[in-house]
């Protein structure tokens, strides 16, 4: 009998070495006498379990603490996964989460620096709790659906995006983010969005250059086309995506750089109940005209690139929470804040009072830097 | 090894919970400081990053007086917290675009070095984050929580044939990092 056959599985010896009861048990210690590798393994598996059992615990910052129920009292709320979510595949959903994180701005952190913002969010959150309370009985808020109003207007904006060391206060430059806002024929608007100078691609899938371009008709702003082009894009030279949008659908293609493949693009929208934002161009601009107020909230999506089913909507719950003057290197600003909830994560979000126009955009990165979108330059007739 | 689930932990008044689900802030206060260190431990080992511990922790607390409204009384407050920061860390790890890992030579490097100073501990450490997150999650809650593989399983969303299959895979990988350090 050849020796190597009789080796108990490698759960079999983690289960012996655990000291489990089963049936194999007896077979498994029988062997072990003669087999120095399994004994070996079983020897390594107990020396690994009493090691890490001993493995010290960082002790929990009390900052932790404080801010999450600052951020309770302001009116913030994470939704707990306390049943099992289904995992998904892990490369599908990357380009609307991509798009997700430099778009809506939706993406910004609990953690608060203070730094560029006034106001009353650090210093009254019971004020501010009590001040949302009162607002939603007075005017309820909006999570009902529905259409919204827009009110674009012809503009030329400039956002600088930077990434500050929470530990050194440092920032750094990564990038600049062109917009404009043309009208087009039968009141319809054409944005253009242009990435520029990026410096950091760790975040946004290894591009230099990401250009994006949208019409939408009236004051729904529902899309009719957009154009993206992105390059490079991953480990491909660049890839261009073509979108129609037909009744309730989307429909067209996305390309590859220097490379003949070529995937359709065709989604169903109807039955998403939600508003949905069409592009990261519209982004900025989505509140324009819109009525806000203290505790306002809104269900909206984002459309991805469609290409893949996983890539069509991605949904935000977006709640407004206080205002603050926020100081931008385009001026000082009177601006509502919101939270906005993308799956588990919460960010922060702050667009203008008077019209509605995206002032900053805050999100905590896992490296432990902090990323910013804000007003950098802005040109129109306001 | 003992249970996550019948393991009491740290003490920690039960009475407390219908104060939790109304948001009282001294409640949650109580559960973080009851529980934060153990849940921050595991958050950063299955995460490998203490920044995404800590806002898995602060969001735990943001979240947690909704979340209790599911929470069965009858069961261990512990036990499912550890669950659902193992949920959030996972939906964490699937939502990052790129998984952070350590390069094999700089885990070489550190390996030795840790080992150079006697700090297994840091060497050990460096190895969980080099395993998959699927693999990491098991070998974490197994040997440093305690949990069964049925917990496992149900915390996971996975079969306790999986639960167990990885785990040996598991060992595998860590004992070709650190059998002649352990």
């Amino acid at each position: 009998m050849i020796p190597f056959l009789l080796h108990p599985s490698r759960q079999q010896l983690v289960a012996f070495a655990a000291g489990n009861e089963c049936a194999s048990r007896s077979r498994v210690a029988r062997h072990l006498e003669r087999c120095s590798e399994c004994r070996r393994f079983v020897g390594f598996t107990r020396r690994f379990a009493k090691a890490a059992a001993l493995l010290s615990a960082p002790a929990p910052s009390e900052e932790v603490l404080l801010r999450a129920l600052a951020d309770r009292a302001a009116g913030a709320r994470v939704i707990l996964p306390t049943t099992i979510e289904p995992a998904r595949e892990p490369l599908r959903g990357r380009a609307t989460r991509a798009v997700a994180l430099i778009v809506v701005g939706a993406i910004l952190s609990v953690w608060w620096s203070g730094r560029r913002v006034r106001g009353d969010f650090a210093s009254a959150n019971e004020l501010l709790l009590a001040g949302i309370v009162g607002s939603a009985q007075a005017a309820p808020p909006d999570r009902a659906g529905g259409a919204l109003m827009h009110r674009l207007r012809a503009l030329e904006v400039t956002y600088q995006r930077w990434f500050i060391d929470s530990a050194t206060g440092r920032t750094i430059d990564a990038g600049k983010y062109d917009l404009r806002v043309a009208p087009a024929e039968s009141r319809m608007w054409t944005l253009t969005s242009t990435w520029r100078e990026i410096e950091d691609q760790n975040d946004m899938q290894g591009a230099r250059s990401w250009a994006e371009s949208v019409t939408v008709a009236g004051s729904g702003l529902a899309p009719t086309s957009r154009v993206v082009h992105v390059k490079p894009y991953r480990r491909w030279a660049g890839i261009y995506i073509n979108q129609r949008f037909r009744n309730d659908s989307v429909v067209g293609q996305m390309a590859l750089d220097e490379d003949p493949t070529r995937r359709p693009i065709a989604r169903d929208l109807s039955g998403q109940r939600e508003r949905f934002v069409a592009s990261e161009a519209v982004a900025p601009v989505y509140f324009m005209g819109v009525p806000l107020f203290l505790g306002a909230e809104f269900d909206v999506s984002l459309l991805g690139w469609a290409v893949v089913p996983n890539d069509v909507l991605v949904t935000m719950r977006m709640k407004v929470t206080g205002s603050d003057r926020i100081e931008t290197p385009a001026g000082t600003f009177d601006c509502w804040r919101f939270v906005i909830r993308v799956g588990p994560e919460t960010h922060y979000h702050w667009v203008r009072k008077s019209d509605g126009l995206g002032v900053l955009t805050r999100r905590r990165m896992s490296d432990g830097r902090t990323r910013e979108l804000i007003l950098f330059r802005e040109e129109s007739n306001r | 090894m003992r249970s996550a689930a019948t393991d009491s932990g740290p003490s920690f008044d039960p009475d407390l919970v219908p104060r939790i689900r109304r948001g009282d802030p001294t409640a949650l206060m109580a559960v973080y400081r009851a529980f934060s260190g153990e849940l921050l431990a595991l958050a950063r080992r299955l995460t490998g990053s203490e920044a995404d511990a800590e806002d898995v922790l602060h969001d735990l607390i943001v979240g947690l007086p909704d979340a209790m409204r599911t929470y069965d009384e009858r069961g261990k407050l512990r036990a499912w917290l550890k669950q659902v920061v193992v949920r959030m860390c996972l939906m964490r790890l699937r939502a990052a675009r790129r998984r952070r890992e350590i390069g094999l030579d700089a885990a070489d490097q550190l390996a030795a070095r840790a080992a150079s100073v006697g700090d297994f501990n840091e060497a050990i450490e460096i190895a969980l984050r080099e395993l998959s997150p699927a693999i990491r999650a098991v070998v974490v809650l197994r040997f440093l929580d305690g949990f069964s593989h049925r917990e496992i399983a149900d915390t996971l969303g996975i079969s306790i044939n999986a639960s167990e299959a990885r785990l040996s895979r598991g060992i595998v990988a860590l004992r070709r990092r650190l059998e002649t350090l352990i």
